[in-house]
């Protein structure tokens, strides 16, 4: 298991230069100059050549790139942003605690919620409740979230006044966002949850658990639900790595700052080494959260454990 | 000793869908008495099956319904008992093996821990305690104890079976149901199982429901047989009326279309035509297409059971009570 993890890492590395060239070349091509549009439409050919110069966008394209994955494999640096004049990584290392919370809040909210009514809308197919479930999980899928945003403060923070609409100060401020963020992704998790437990449902296995007398609902949670799984955590694991990139509108609606907005306010100044900088460090998490899920997998389900595993005894003497 | 330990009187059971209804299981009456093995055969879709989940309590609703009958099981209507008294009585009285061992085991769950449940279930005792018995179940069903913590992915079709046989008898059933268990297995293996069923059948002194359509198995095992054709029994007797005294043309046609190690033919004989849908069963016996006997009468008549001995039954207008004479 150890080996197989350590071998998981190893490919990060590939994984990620590709991403880095891919990004890099993205941003080469791009136009507009940058130096131009730092310095204004007022600089001078000269001024503009010399701050080429000092940024060494003057190097050839490969040149440039190999300085970048230089700086990154040797200090560690994502380079430097050019409106503030800090380090890239301290500016989203300062930003990324809020949209971890954000998204945690939101996948752990959703994740209960899509579970609880999947699991019913399964059990109780075609039935009331799972008619409403469904009808409520498409509307869930289907709302686009700044606009449930923008309902959710209209009602209660300008109507009701119950709850704050921006920042991050209290507890309170992270109810409407959390709530933004996680309704499509319930959604999501409750069509997969259905689906996975219905294709379950109908499995001889759980024929013989109830011919064994076992109760409905332990029949339900041990024989249903652990075999539906796996599916159910590949879409958390997604959702989660998504809603990590992905809260940019939710963030800028309730102004939290986090590496969303600051991504959105990078490309609108061409700070390009910020941009960079924040898509490598969210395909970083998400490749890191891939393999989370890969190891979960093999909890959840024996026959994929044994096949990391090198067994002593062979797997059929029968 | 030889007690009735269960009597099936009338059971019709159908599955009902939004503009159909399917007649599977359509007046099945019989008597099972203690240490008796008796065999289900008959064709894919003939009702078997449905029947012994009926005996189970295990009818899929819906779609299924029991629409008629009485299953008595140690003096309880089985029909009539509410889900939480027939749960006591599934796993532990009456249990089930069921036709694909592939299938039948829960992938994520460890072999000793699928047996260690049904004991568990029935038995007050401790995990630790039930799982030493899931290690003796498998001793005797001869797959090695420690095996116990292995999934089922770790074993082969047959041992499969043996687990889920083991399963079965957990708990020491009165009676045994056995769906199809050698049908998905190949023959070496099927010898195996038949094997470990026969050895059950004398020393545990268990009751069982054969069910299959090979008639080379219920010459091994069987105590009676039951001859199933669209939902009903058309023939009932011991091993030795039926396979030697067979009366009712369906069963003959079965007969007939085994082949003969001393004749040389180029094709076996068959049985015309195809089982009629159960959504779409005709008037009188349901035999009447295919049966090469037929008259006006089989056309109109659903023919009553006659009685040729006092084991003997036989559903066709064919023969009357106490006479064995074809009038034809």
């Amino acid at each position: 298991m150890l080996k197989y993890i350590i071998k998981r890492l190893l490919w990060m590395i590939p994984i990620m230069l590709g991403v880095i060239i891919i990004v890099f070349s993205l941003m080469y091509i791009t136009p507009g100059d940058t130096a131009t549009i730092l310095l204004g439409d007022s600089a001078t050919p000269q001024s503009v050549a010399a701050l080429n110069k000092k940024l060494g966008l003057d190097q050839p394209y490969v040149v440039q790139l190999f300085n970048y994955i230089k700086g990154i494999v040797l200090h560690v640096s994502l380079g430097t942003s050019y409106r503030t004049k800090q380090p890239v990584l301290n500016e989203i290392l300062a930003r990324f605690p809020n949209t971890l919370k954000l998204a945690a809040l939101a996948i752990v909210l959703a994740t209960i919620i899509g579970i609880v009514t999947g699991i019913i809308s399964a059990v109780k197919q075609y039935k009331a409740a799972d008619r409403i479930a469904t009808g409520v999980a498409l509307f869930g899928v289907s709302m686009p979230p700044f606009w449930l945003g923008l309902l959710l403060i209209l009602v209660f923070s300008v109507q009701l006044n119950w709850l704050p609409s921006a920042g991050v100060a209290t507890w309170k401020n992270w109810i409407l966002p959390t709530i933004t963020l996680g309704t499509a992704v319930a959604g999501i998790i409750m069509r997969m949850t259905r689906s996975s437990m219905l294709d379950v449902i109908r499995q001889d296995y759980i024929r013989t658990a109830r011919a064994k007398g076992q109760r409905e609902f332990v029949v339900i949670m041990k024989h249903e639900f652990r075999n539906a799984l796996i599916p159910i955590v590949t879409i958390i694991g997604v959702q989660f790595g998504t809603l990590m990139a992905g809260a940019v509108l939710c963030e800028n609606i309730f102004s939290i700052s986090g590496i969303g907005k600051f991504l959105v306010d990078s490309i609108n100044n061409k700070d390009y080494p910020c941009v960079m900088g924040t898509v490598l460090f969210v395909a970083a998490l998400c490749t890191i959260i891939n393999l989370i899920v890969d190891i979960l997998y093999t909890f959840i389900d024996p026959r994929i454990k044994s096949v990391y595993k090198i067994r002593k005894r062979g797997a059929d003497n029968g | 000793m030889n007690e009735k330990l269960l009597e099936v009187k009338d059971l019709v059971i159908h599955y009902f869908t939004d503009d159909e209804e399917a007649c599977a299981v359509n007046g099945i009456s019989f008597d099972l008495k203690e240490q008796e093995v008796v065999g289900f055969v008959g064709e894919t879709g003939a009702g078997k099956t449905t029947t012994a989940l009926g005996i189970m309590g295990l009818v899929p609703a819906p779609p299924g319904k029991v629409l008629n009958g009485e299953i008595i099981f140690e003096g309880k209507d089985i029909v009539k008992l509410s889900e939480a008294e027939l749960r006591k009585i599934r796993g532990d009285k009456i249990t089930m093996i069921f036709q694909d061992p592939m299938t039948s085991l829960n992938p994520v769950l460890t072999v000793g821990e699928q047996i260690a449940e049904v004991i568990l279930l029935h038995n007050k005792i401790s995990r630790k305690e039930a799982i030493e018995r899931a290690k003796e179940m498998l001793e005797m069903v001869g797959i090695p104890g420690e095996r116990h913590e292995e999934y089922p992915h770790q074993f082969s079709g047959g041992m499969k079976q043996r687990v889920v046989i083991a399963i079965a008898l957990a708990c020491s059933p009165a009676l045994l149901i056995a769906d199809e268990p050698t049908t998905a297995l190949d023959v070496t293996i099927q010898a195996q199982v038949l094997a470990l069923m026969k050895r059950l059948k004398t020393d545990l002194k268990t009751s069982m429901i054969m069910i299959t359509h090979d008639l080379g198995v219920v010459a091994e095992i069987c105590d009676k047989v039951a001859i199933i054709y669209a939902g009903e029994i058309v023939e009932f007797g011991t091993l030795a009326e039926i396979f030697e005294d067979h009366r009712h043309p369906y069963t003959e046609g079965l007969f007939n279309s085994i082949p003969d190690l001393d004749v040389d033919v180029a094709r076996l004989p068959v049985i015309k035509g195809l089982m009629p849908a159960p959504t779409n069963l005709p008037d009188g016996c349901k035999f009447y297409p295919r049966c090469p006997y037929a008259t006006e009468r089989c056309k109109n008549e659903n023919p009553d059971r006659v009685t040729i001995t006092d084991t003997h039954i036989v559903r066709c207008h064919l023969f009357r009570s106490a006479e064995s004479i074809k009038e034809t």
